[in-house]
Formats: C-alpha cells, structure tokens, sequence
C-alpha cells in the first residue's frame, strides 16, 4: 500500500550531480582529529551517489570497486547514497494521501502529550464528518488504545503522520541532525525526506566491524564551530529495533534482503556472494583486492556478457578520478522483475 | 608511547601506499651461493618430469632451494640439514646419468657454502637494523612465511625474537599483515612461492609504501599481475594503475641465471579444476603441519583467530592463512560448524511452513509472475515480486521481509483456497507474522549464541594449552571435552571439484614431502 502513495523517484529524469561543496567543507573528525574528507573517503561518497541517484525503469546498475582497504567503505557509501537519496526525494506522505488510504492500512505518529508512538487503523470515513479521517488507535498511550479519533489536516500536520512506525526520541533527533548535515553542505534534502518512511539504502556488511569501525568517527564542517554529527546518526540506520524509521537497513551476509529499496550496498565477499540473487535495484560491491576471486569474475564477466551499455546519463555522474590503486567496473542490467 | 592510528589515518595511509610503492632489489652478491643456484636451474632443465620418480627428485631440489634462498640461518645450521638434504639427493639421483653428474656439481657448489659465518641475507638485515642506522626507523615488517605459508627460520634471540637490534616484526602468516601499516616491509627472498594473499597483502593493500627483496644471484623478482575487472569503458579514463618505482641496491651483476623452471608454486592437491557430474565444490586448506583438506565451499566454518583472540564463523572462501580451524579430536578432521547447532532453528523453519505449503500448492496453477501480480494489487511492495515468491517458496529465504507483503500473500493464498480464512484476519496475520519473525531471530541467535559460548571456552582454555611439534593445539575445555586448532598455512584461491567422499578429510599434501 506504501507504494500506491509514494510517488518514486524513477521519474527523475537526470540523476543531480554530485554537489562539489561536499568536497570542500566536510570533515572528517575521529580519535585523531578532524581532517576535510580525503580524496578516499570522497570516492566511496561518490560511487554510493552514484548508486542511489542514478534510479531509471527497466535498468539497474551493477557498480564493482576494488579497494585497497575497505575500512569505513561501506558507511561512507552508504552515507553518499543518502545524500543522493536526499537530493532526489519526491513523494512525501500528504494529507490527501491520507485521506485515500483504505480502511484497514496502519498510520503512524507520536503522541504530543506522551511522546508515545502510536500505531492506528484507518476506519470507513465518516459521513457526518468528511473532513477528518478516523483512526482507531492501536498502539500508544494504554488509556487511548481501541478509542477512535477524527484526524484533520492540522492535527496530520502537527503529529507527522507517515507510513512506518516513526522514529523513536533518539532515532528522531539523529534524523534531525543528519538533515542538517546534508543541508550544510549543500544537499539539497527537503524536510519531508526525514519525515517520511522510504528507506534509500540497505548495506550488507559485517555489522560488528561496522560498529567498530564507526565508533567515534563524526561528521563536520570546516567552519569552527560549527556542530559534529556523529557517523551513526548521518547514516540515519537500524540500530535494533525494525519498527522504526530509517533511512538505512544493515544486513548481515546471511540475511534476507528487502527488495523495493533502490540501492544495496555489499561489502566484503561474503556479501558479493549474493549478489547473483539480486535482481532489484541498483548494486555497489565493495572489496579488498584479496577478496576478488575467479568465481567472482566468472560471475562478473558473464553479467558483462548480458549488460547493456551504460546510460549516457550515467556518465554526468563519474568523477573525474579516483586515487590510484582503485578499480572500477559498472553495468547496466535489465531490471527483468520490473 | 604510540599512538594508534585512527581508522581515518589507517585508511588515508593505506591508499597513499596503495597508491605508490618503491619496490627496491637489494642483490646480495654471493658467489657461492650462486654457484649453487645456476647448479640448480640446470638440473630443472635435466628433469624429466614425465618420470615420477625424477619429479620426485624435482621437488627435492626445490625444496632445498627454498631452503637456501628463504632461510636467514647460517648455511651450516641443523635446521636447513644440507648434508642430508644433499645425500639424499645424490642416492636417488644414482640411476640417472646426467643427472648423476649434475647433482654432484651441485654437491660440490653446497659444499663450497660459507660456514661458522652469518647467513648473507642475515648480515644485510644486521647491518640495516644497526643501532643508529637510519633505514631502522618506523615499523619495520620482515616477512617469515615466505612460501606456502612455511617459515624457513631466523637466528632468535634469547627473548625469541629475530636476533636483531630493532628487530623488525616477523610475520607468520598474512592475517599477521592484516593490521599492521609498516614503513618497510622486508622478503627475505623472490616471492614466487608467496600465496596469493600474502602477495597482496605486501604489494596491493597499502600496508607498505616500501618493499625490500633480499636476492641472491640468480634469484628475481617479478611483480604478479593482478586479476582484472572486466573492463568497463565508462571508467576508463577515471582509474589510474598504482605507481611503481624499482629501485636496484647493491652492484648489479650480470648473469645469465633465471629461475628457470620454476614455476609459480601451486598447492598441489589433485582436486579437478572444472565442474564434472557428482562432484562437489571445495577450496584446498594446506595447514601448517603440512596436511590438507578440501573444505565445501558453500559452508562456513567456525576458526580461531589468535591476533584477534576470537571465533569467527567465516565461509570458507574468506579463510585465510594464520587462522586455526578448530577440529573435533574424537573425529579428526571434521570441522566444527554451527549447521548442526542449528537444528532446532530447522524444525522451527519447518513449522511455520502453512503459508509456504500453501504458496507451493499456488505454484502448481498460477506462475510466479501471475502471483507477484496479484501480490502487488493486494499492496505488497517491491519490484521484483516474482523473483521473491519463487524464494519465499523454495524457502531460500524465510519468508516476505514486510508485514504488507506478508498481509497480501496471506490475502492470496485465502483467495484460492490455499489457507483457510480465520475468523479474524487481522489477529491471524499478526500472529504468523510474529511466528516468521520469532524464527529470523532465533537463527541469528543460534549462530551468536554458539559461537559466544565456544569463544568462552576457547578463550578460558587457551592458557593451558599443550602444542606438539606440528602446531597443532590441543585445547581442554572447561565442559570436559578438547578441541584441536589446526592453523592455515595457505588457502587456494580457486575452486577444486572433488567428489563428496574428499571433503573434510585431512591428509598430508600431495607429493608429501612438504615437511622437508
């Protein structure tokens, strides 16, 4: 039913360029201080943007890097696609996709008085009250659940309703604090993005070494002063719970994916090994030059038997260079499932 | 006090190097040991290896020059047993006249070798960790496993370290490498006999921006191609290859000597390199004690990793040399994997099987295409809704990965009398949803679960460990029973097709004589 209300970014026709003031005022701040973003770090930025923003019918694209390591590969392409993400948002949750949902589809918000998040059903419209739609609450503050309410466009407006289970306090603010990193440095990410349940990007890693990798590391701007967001709270990810918005899911190797997110990010060989099964939307693949076997290029060199050529409009997003030492290799596959 | 890096200057360092290497051939001009390699390189041409028994005696001769090429010990050491080395090469090589004669030059060429004295690569290394020299600087790496994985010995120190000043650290295996971001790193030797990982590791991951190969006469150095991408137009013009600047060090002599037929060592294992009917496909582990194994490359397996003090359960293809597969003593050989400890997430996968038999009797009217679409107009989401029936059915995965794609398969399969419609359908597909959820967890548990328990005791046991001469670690465990630690010496890269019968046992490598 999502879909239905969620206008999809295929209709973008030309993919939005990488913004170069990311490459002059991001930093990079960890245990050994801040530093702008290196020339490494803005390479994986730009294939994961690359990989999002890039989204047309009937094509996915396959994007391959060998890299010479692939520590904070996969955040920091994952965090380039949510800049894309960001940058290509359309289909906010409005208040007449509202009032089009069928009875029975679930809406979200947070409960102004609690601060509880809330579950309801959408119930028959009313007839002596057109302009409201009624919502039987289903999970929230214990005194008001099976109770129905009329939800006019103001009261819509003012709780956020949206599609998946809102983001919890925490999870909240980290949205917040990633939306001001994206405006900051010149992302042009409408507010909606944060207040709308789509998520832009699923990542197949180790998650331990994620964690460990990310601890620590924030994200700023060369101007002093200016407030540091942390990795976690830029890559607006799950952090155990499901039922929470995000922006971003991480998987395990061994996990089942979700289809219907536009890009998926696969480190490591491990999760190049699934790849062949993942007939949905665009794919980047990490790797450390060990980690590309025979198999895989086996496997590679029969998609580039069945690829097509690249689309021109790709070709307004490759950067100039990338640092010696990284390979690269890109393919545009039917989307056959479509 | 050092600092450790931060995984921001790790990286920045690691592509810096990746970037630009010096690759610096530091000749050691050894007359007799040249003599004795051009020895070599002429018996390789004598050998025909149609003959078993003289391939027998090729492999001899190679091992002894691995000796004599990778090993930092004096010449007359016990370790590298020239003597016997050489008697037995001249007894089996009685019967063959030209190589009869051969041999005996060579003999005579071993017999010439410097003794009482220092090996030669060792004093270059001596002269270059002197205290006060500066090319002793910085975090110096000197690579032990030059070969298959094997060690070919050091003079130690009391502390059992290299006896250098400053010494360098001596890497074992290449997991060693994994961590470590050196300003130089050192090979003893060519590196035709390293394994392709460690190959990496030194000259593509950026651990070094500095290689020294300590050469003899006659001994090269050629850089490995790496495997390529398949070439994509579009990127072209947008990569650039890593810089590399060769650097010769020392008076270059010219020779005519070439490691000739020497070929790049493979392991050898007799597995089949194209899929064949019946066969299975496995990757070859050559462990340090000389045995090997073809492991099913679909599995993954639990290891010990000692740098890291933790059990990971790695798929085999990413094994990697230095880590210790953890075997059961009682059956040895067969590798501890979490699948069996997974049984019970199985009867549980079993049991939320009513949507999924329902979905399968679907199948047999309806394509996948024809169910995605009706899938999709009950509000399932996603685009490639066929692809993801055909796996929810065949139970490739466990089931949809959203409440509204699981809501609208319910919704279709109620529609064609493949499940029978609740009383409340709500409540119906809330409690199957949790059910398919509770089992996602409970297999991410189980494997979590497993593996913390195992690590543990691991861990706990490792202090009283008893470890024969072969490396192979007998580890108690508080629970009453042992596990055995078998570490990598070498993985093959490419697939070997075995049959089932193969797998998972360990046996001594082909040829045998790895131990030397």
């Amino acid at each position: 039913m999502k879909g239905d209300h969620l206008e999809s970014p295929e209709s973008i026709e030309v993919p939005p360029a990488f913004p170069a003031t990311i490459a002059k005022r991001l930093i990079i701040v960890d245990t050994s201080g801040g530093r702008i973003v290196p020339p490494w770090a803005l390479s994986l930025l730009q294939l994961g943007w690359m990989c999002r923003s890039h989204v047309r019918p009937g094509i996915r694209l396959l994007l391959v890097a060998i890299l010479p390591t692939r520590a904070l590969a996969g955040p920091l392409a994952s965090l380039g696609a949510l800049f894309a993400g960001g940058a290509t948002f359309s289909g906010a949750f409005t208040w007449d996709d509202m009032r089009a949902l069928p009875a029975g589809s679930s809406v979200f918000w947070r409960d102004s008085d609690s601060g509880k998040r809330c579950r309801g059903e959408i119930e028959r419209p009313w007839e002596f009250a057109p302009d409201l739609v009624p919502v039987t609450i289903r999970e929230g503050p214990r005194a008001q659940i099976g109770t129905v309410h009329g939800v006019g466009k103001d009261v819509f407006r003012r709780l956020g309703y949206c599609l998946e289970f809102v983001p919890t306090a925490r999870g909240a603010a980290a949205l917040e604090s990633a939306l001001n990193l994206h405006l900051a440095l010149g992302v042009d990410t409408p507010r909606a993005w944060i207040e709308t349940a789509k998520v832009d990007v699923q990542l197949v890693t180790n998650q331990t070494r994620l964690s460990m990798e990310t601890d620590g590391v924030h994200l700023g701007l060369v101007e002093p002063g200016q407030p540091v967001v942390s990795m976690k709270d830029a890559l607006c990810a799950n952090t155990g719970s499901r039922d929470a918005m995000v922006k971003l899911r991480i998987h395990s190797p061994g996990q089942a994916l979700e289809d219907a997110i536009p890009s998926t990010i696969l480190e490591g060989a491990a999760s190049a090994a699934i790849l062949e099964g993942l007939p949905f939307g665009n794919s980047l693949v990490l790797l450390e030059r060990h980690e590309y076997s025979h198999e895989f290029r086996d496997f590679l060199l029969r998609v580039a038997a069945e690829a097509g050529p690249m689309p021109d409009s790709f070709g307004a997003l490759v950067p100039a260079s990338v640092p010696p030492g990284v390979e690269l290799a890109g393919f545009a596959l039917a989307a056959t499932d479509e | 006090m050092t600092m450790v890096p931060s995984v921001t200057d790790d990286a920045t360092a690691r592509y810096r190097n990746a970037a630009e290497i010096q690759i610096r051939e530091v000749r050691i001009q050894t007359v007799e040991i040249g003599s004795c390699l051009s020895e070599i390189s002429s018996l390789f041409r004598l050998i025909d290896r149609s003959d078993p028994d003289q391939r027998a005696i090729s492999w001899k001769i190679w091992q002894l020059r691995t000796w004599l090429t990778f090993s930092l010990l004096p010449f007359d050491s016990a370790t590298l047993a020239l003597e016997r080395r050489t008697e037995e090469l001249l007894r089996d090589g009685a019967a063959y006249g030209a190589l009869d004669s051969a041999l005996r030059r060579l003999a005579e060429a071993l017999g010439n070798l410097p003794r009482h004295q220092a090996n030669p690569k060792f004093h270059w290394l001596q002269t270059e960790f002197a205290s006060g020299s500066a090319s002793s600087h910085g975090i110096q790496v000197l690579v032990g496993a030059m070969a298959l994985g094997r060690c070919f010995g050091w003079p130690e120190a009391g502390d059992g370290n290299i006896a250098l000043e400053n010494p360098p650290i001596v890497v074992r295996d290449q997991g060693q490498l994994d961590g470590l971001i050196a300003d130089r790193i050192i090979l003893p030797g060519n590196c035709r006999g390293l394994s392709p990982r460690m190959f990496d590791a030194v000259f593509r991951r950026g651990a070094t921006a500095q290689v020294d190969i300590l050469l003899y006469p006659g001994e090269s150095f050629a850089m490995r191609e790496a495997l390529p991408l398949p070439n994509s137009e579009i990127f072209n013009s947008v990569t650039r290859p890593p810089r590399q600047v060769r650097v010769v060090v020392g008076a270059i002599q010219t020779t005519s000597l070439q490691d000739e037929g020497l070929d790049e060592i493979a392991i050898l294992h007799g597995g089949g390199t194209v899929p064949a009917d019946g066969m299975e496909e496995a990757r070859y582990l050559l462990c340090s004690d000389g045995r090997g194994m073809f492991v099913p490359k679909a599995k993954s397996v639990l290891v010990w990793r000692a740098p890291l003090a933790s059990i990971a359960t790695v798929p085999v293809e990413e094994i990697e040399e230095g880590d210790s597969l953890i075997l059961q003593p009682d059956d040895r050989g067969r590798l501890l994997d979490i699948a069996s400890e997974r049984q019970g997430f199985g009867e549980k996968f079993e049991a939320l099987g009513e949507w999924r038999r329902g979905l399968e009797a679907l199948l047999l009217t309806l394509t996948p295409e024809e169910v995605a679409l009706e899938l999709a107009t009950d509000g399932a989401p996603g685009s490639a809704l066929a692809h993801s029936v055909r796996n929810w059915a065949a139970g490739v995965v466990l089931g949809p990965g959203s409440l509204d794609a699981f809501s609208a398969l319910v919704r279709t399969l109620m529609r064609h009398g493949k499940l029978a419609t609740p009383e409340d359908f709500e409540s119906y597909v809330s409690a199957q949803w949790a059910q398919l959820r509770a089992v996602r967890d409970l297999r991410h548990r189980a494997g979590f679960s497993v593996s913390r328990e195992l690590q543990e005791l691991v861990r706990n046991a490792l202090h009283e460990q008893t470890t024969d001469s072969e490396g192979l670690h007998t580890v108690q465990l508080g629970n009453g029973t042992s596990i055995e630690l078998l570490t990598v010496a070498a993985a093959d890269e490419r697939s070997a097709w075995v049959p089932p019968g193969s797998l998972m046992k360990l046996q001594v490598m082909r040829g045998g004589q790895w131990r030397g």
